[in-house]
Formats: structure tokens, C-alpha cells, sequence
């Protein structure tokens, strides 16, 4: 048994849904939108911790870390300090 | 051990770094509410988001680790306007900045009623908030080894 399931996206999310289908060769959005789905709730489903190392992976590999936690948090403060 | 969380530690979480398995392991505990909890104001959202920005993380990237960080066993306190009374207090007699006084006047406000242990930071708000609340650096905190 199948359902559907509508959704709204952003104009640039929808841009980027477009731009991935075509790219890696996807039959359909739809298709691209299964997969999302499937890997986001595969992320869900592993335990609490083994959820968190794997979102940190995730934030390694697609920007490594440039700076400390505690830098960024200071020049955040001093951002504000200077506004 | 009940403690408020500065939001440095909370970047932590997505970043690899020194003393990021630790807190991992922190949050892990917070979520199985084994007499370990874990405080920080809303507030503390912003400056997480805020900080992965700046450092390069993209947009929807940073949504998911905000919503992540929100599935965890960590309550997130509302800003009061008694909070921001203190708040303004401590910004005009110490050299703190407004982000900084806000937590300390938060810690302030739920340290009796939560009877928190201290406020969890790095080394540099460490060195700057010792003087006005108990800190706590993740070094000094000893975590169960069972976990």
C-alpha cells in the first residue's frame, strides 16, 4: 500500500529539487523527494546518540569546521557589541 | 548534576573538536533523566545558529541542528523581562557582553528553583563570569562511565 503526501517548498528549494533531479539523473522530483524522506528518517530513527555523531559527521563533511565553538561564539558576541 | 549550558557548548555538539565527544556524551545523559539535566534560555538558539553560520555551515543545515538540538533532554528557558532587568544590571557593572549577562541573569533566575550546579562554558567565559556565578568547564565535570 502506497499514500501520497503533499508538500509545500520554497521557490529556491524547489530551484535546488529541479537542479538535483537533473543532475543525478533522477527519474522524477518525486523520486528525489522518496530518497530525502527515506534518508532523513533513517537519521530519525537511529538512537539519541548515534543520531548526534552522525549529524556531526554530516556538519564535518559538508563544512568542515573552520573555527572553535568558542570563537564563533565570541565573534557573534562582538558583532553585536558593534551594531 | 543539573547545569546551565552556555551556548559555546552547545556548538560543540556539531563540531569536531576538543571536548565534543564529551558533550555528546552530556546530552546523552540529559536524555536518559538519570538525575543529569540540562538548562539554557531560547536565547541560546540564536547564538548556536548565529555561530554555524559564521562558520560556513549552510542554511538548512543549521535548521536540522536546531531541530536536533531541541529533540534532546534540555529545556529551554523563555527570556523574562526580569531576566533582561538583571540582564541590564550586570551589562552596566560588568565588562560583559548583553549575550553573556542574559545568561548569567537566567542562571540566576532558575539556579534555587532548579537547583542547578553550576554554568557549564569554555575557558574564555569562563575566565570572564567566574566572578559573578559558579562556572564549570567540561574538564572538570566527571561523567558516569557506564554511558
Amino acid at each position: 500500500m502506497t499514500t501520497t503526501v503533499a508538500t509545500k517548498l520554497s521557490e529556491s528549494e524547489a530551484r535546488l529539487l529541479e537542479k538535483i533531479t537533473e543532475e543525478y539523473g533522477f527519474l522524477s522530483k518525486s523520486e528525489v523527494v522518496r530518497n530525502a524522506v527515506r534518508l532523513y528518517l533513517s537519521l530519525l530513527s537511529l538512537k539519541p546518540k548515534e543520531r548526534l555523531i552522525t549529524l556531526r559527521l554530516i556538519n564535518e563533511v559538508i563544512s568542515p569546521s573552520r573555527r572553535s565553538s568558542s570563537e564563533l561564539i565570541e565573534e557573534a558576541h562582538r558583532e553585536e557589541d558593534e551594531t | 548534576m543539573r547545569l546551565y549550558l552556555e551556548p559555546s557548548v552547545l556548538v560543540k555538539v556539531f563540531k569536531l573538536e576538543e571536548n565534543s565527544d564529551k558533550m555528546i556524551d552530556l546530552i546523552n545523559l540529559f536524555d536518559k533523566r538519570e538525575g543529569w539535566c540540562g538548562f539554557t534560555s531560547k536565547w541560546a538558539l540564536l547564538e548556536v545558529a548565529r555561530a554555524l553560520r559564521k562558520d560556513g555551515k549552510p542554511e538548512k543545515l543549521i535548521s536540522l541542528n536546531l531541530d536536533e538540538l531541541r529533540r534532546h533532554g534540555i529545556v529551554f528557558a523563555s527570556v523574562l523581562d526580569e531576566m533582561l532587568e538583571e540582564a541590564k544590571a550586570i551589562v552596566t557593572s560588568y565588562d560583559v557582553y548583553a549575550s553573556d549577562a542574559l545568561h548569567v541573569a537566567t542562571f540566576k533566575f532558575l539556579e534555587k528553583g532548579e537547583k542547578l550546579n553550576g554554568f557549564l562554558c569554555d575557558d574564555r567565559h569562563y575566565n570572564r563570569l567566574r566572578k559573578m556565578i559558579p562556572v564549570l568547564k567540561l574538564n572538570e565535570i566527571r561523567l558516569p562511565p557506564e554511558i
